[in-house]
């Protein structure tokens, strides 16, 4: 059963079928917030609020679009509302990136491969450095799997701008790693 | 929901050993994980919203039963109705029709009583030309009637 069947059971008033989707879409939505957001307790805040939204919009979501997209943009603008309000650069449209590095709580949880965990959080350390827009584009790639016309529709932007976000995005985090990569492998 | 192809463009331009799977992979055993308490809130609040999609779902079933019977009915009343009120138009026609035939039947009665009188007086005339005075009040007397 796809994320639109799950939905339209939740409808009928079928609750599994949500939380179903909330179990899912945990990591990857997780990991978005707590990379564009920062601190531990804001997304998990964040997390919830995203949640209680896209339910009470859950009647008007057109099934023709991706949920994913759908549930994303609705991070995107909680994340960028909550910004304006405490005065953080987190806009996408500031290429400058100034921007309040987010801490880099990820949680150590056990796993077999620990070289895959280390070199996981040395990413998201780089990852954290990079400006706002790229690091948005980065993360909706990857943790939301969504394709760049979606993330330009997000951002508010051109497909080539997206592209481009992603490609410097892609440079700078080949240049912070490049010797972990051969410490690692 | 997730693919294990979408590393972003990173393999076109790696002069690394990273390769697509391995930051995937990377990625993904990093990936941070909400507090159970707040997952279990989520879903306390889904379980309750689902109540009232429950209930709104029992409540658009009853309607999608209720209405159609409630249009078969009033469609039936209209039909009934319709029905008594064209079954009263005829007989209201019948009726009229019956009275006028009743009417032009007296008439023609009355017509060819006239004309026998008519007749009867001439003969008497004829017969007996002594009463003439008596026939002719008794013709004008007829003619004031006429009128």
């Amino acid at each position: 059963m796809d994320d639109a069947e799950h939905i339209k059971q939740f409808l009928r008033g079928d609750a599994n079928a949500l939380c179903a989707v909330v179990d899912a879409y945990r990591k990857p939505l997780y990991s978005f917030i707590i990379q564009m957001a920062g601190q531990s307790d804001d997304a998990d805040e964040i997390f919830q609020e995203v949640w209680i939204k896209a339910m009470q919009a859950l009647p008007r979501y057109r099934h023709k679009d991706r949920f994913s997209s759908w549930l994303f943009k609705i991070a995107h603008r909680i994340i960028i509302d909550r910004s304006r309000k405490r005065k953080l650069v987190l806009s996408p449209d500031m290429e400058s990136g100034v921007l309040a590095c987010p801490e880099t709580t990820t949680q150590t949880t056990p796993h077999d491969n620990v070289s895959d965990h280390e070199l996981g959080t040395t990413i998201r350390r780089a990852v954290a450095q990079l400006p706002a827009a790229q690091r948005e584009v980065f993360l909706l790639r990857m943790d939301g799997d969504l394709p760049f016309k979606e993330i330009a529709r997000i951002q508010k932007t051109s497909i080539n701008t997206v592209l481009a976000r992603m490609s410097y995005a892609l440079g700078k985090l080949r240049e912070q790693l490049s010797s972990t990569y051969k410490d690692c492998t | 929901m997730k693919k294990n192809n979408t590393a972003p463009q990173s393999s076109r331009h790696t002069d690394t050993a990273l390769d697509e799977s391995t930051l995937r992979a990377a990625w993904d055993a990093s990936a941070p994980e909400p507090s159970a308490q707040t997952v279990s809130s989520i879903k306390q609040c889904i379980r309750m919203e689902a109540q009232q999609y429950e209930q709104k779902q029992n409540k658009h079933n009853i309607h999608i039963f209720w209405q159609p019977a409630l249009a078969a009915a009033a469609i039936f009343m209209l039909v009934t109705s319709s029905y008594v009120i064209w079954q009263q138009m005829t007989a209201t026609n019948a009726l009229w029709q019956e009275l006028t035939n009743v009417e032009e039947e007296i008439h023609s009665e009355l017509d060819a009583l006239e004309v026998s009188v008519w007749d009867a007086l001439a003969e008497l005339e004829a017969e007996s030309p002594t009463n003439e005075a008596l026939l002719h009040a008794f013709t004008l007397q007829m003619i004031t009637w006429e009128d």
